[in-house]
């Protein structure tokens, strides 16, 4: 979407794809290509990026929540709630402590519920949360998809998001955070099983 | 118009290979609605499953929904995502709570005006829809609003 600005107008008047998703609630579709290479931390040092260093990691869903035909007991989920917990305590952060989020854009429903179940904010008070002047870069207390993300930058079924989280501890993105240190990622939202990642650079082990 | 809730030229539904939702389709041309309870525990579930996932159960059979359905959630399609549903846009599918069996959820289209509005918790019932010209005749499950 680069070249292409988005401002409120242009989303309210985009068309219908499924109620209550319009146009640009829907990821984009799109070839590529995108990896990521892990190798033991000492060894990491010695190679030419700044290394970045993997805190926690979890994968899963709640009780029944693979159940069929919209069956899950707990149906409006992104399936984060048994998830962030583990993620958080493995990686020995908080909430508070992450620098820059980003979240899994299949529908942006999903991203608002993985924002409250990762505890950024709650179903109360996520308006006032989740503002503009909040999730941007550099100035926002919570920048959030600061590459674009899948509606924006590309879909590459969110591995591009772990990318931009690597890219921000780095300190190389074009939206950059400015002392990023943490950074939380997470994937698959309402679909089991789902996952997330916390990031960190070397001041944070 | 097909006289049915979405445009013809869809590819129809089959039983799975495996058989375990059979007894689904061959009530559903009875025009009776089933879904999958435990003998031993009593337990409804749905979508169909080997097992009991209350008591772990291999005793699941079919019995009869009792009752009214409920409209639980709903969305309202605009964009074909198959050819054949250009001409039949907008639709609503909807997803059913079956309260009075252990409120189990199942999917169809609701019928009437698709541009009305939907209020969560709405009585429905289903709406047998025979597809007796398919190569093998079926029985879709749809789902219309009872006002009651």
């Amino acid at each position: 979407m680069r070249g292409r600005p988005l401002d409120a107008e242009g989303y309210d008047a985009a068309r219908w794809i499924v109620e209550p998703f319009g146009l640009f609630d829907c990821c984009l579709e799109n070839d590529g290509a995108a990896a990521m290479v892990l190798v033991p931390a000492e060894r990491a040092k010695d190679l030419a990026q700044p290394p970045v260093y993997l805190l926690g990691a979890a994968q899963g869903s709640g009780y029944r929540d693979g159940a069929g035909v919209q069956n899950p007991p707990d149906f409006a989920t992104s399936s984060f709630k048994t998830l962030a917990p583990r993620l958080y305590a493995m990686a020995g952060v908080s909430p508070a402590e992450v620098d820059v989020i980003q979240s899994y854009e299949n529908f942006t429903g999903a991203v608002v519920m993985s924002l409250i179940e990762h505890g950024f904010c709650t179903y109360e008070n996520a308006n006032e949360v989740l503002t503009f002047e909040n999730l941007i870069a550099p100035t926002g207390k919570l920048p959030l998809n600061t590459s674009g993300g899948n509606l924006a930058e590309c879909y590459m079924h969110g591995l591009e998001l772990n990318i931009e989280a690597v890219r921000q501890i780095r300190g190389q993105s074009t939206s950059q955070v400015p002392g990023a240190e943490v950074a939380l990622v997470n994937s698959g939202p309402m679909v089991p099983v789902a996952s997330n990642m916390i990031v960190g650079a070397a001041s944070t082990l | 118009m097909s006289g049915f809730l979405l445009p013809k030229g869809l590819p129809a539904p089959r039983p799975a290979n495996d058989g375990l939702d059979a007894p689904y389709w061959e009530a559903a041309r009875r025009h009776e609605l089933v879904a999958q309870r435990c003998r031993k525990c009593r337990t409804w579930q749905w979508g169909p499953e080997w097992l009991c996932h209350a008591c772990l159960s291999f005793e699941v059979g079919f019995e009869p929904v009792p009752g009214q359905g409920r409209i639980f959630s709903w969305e309202r399609v605009w964009h074909p995502v198959h050819p054949a549903l250009k001409t039949g846009l907008p639709y609503v599918p909807v997803i059913v709570e079956l309260p009075e069996a252990g409120g189990i959820r199942m999917l169809g289209v609701l019928a009437g005006d698709p541009e009305a509005k939907v209020e969560i918790g709405a009585a429905v019932e289903p709406l047998f829809e025979d597809h007796e010209d398919a190569e093998a005749p079926y029985t879709l499950v749809q789902w219309r609003r009872t006002g009651r």
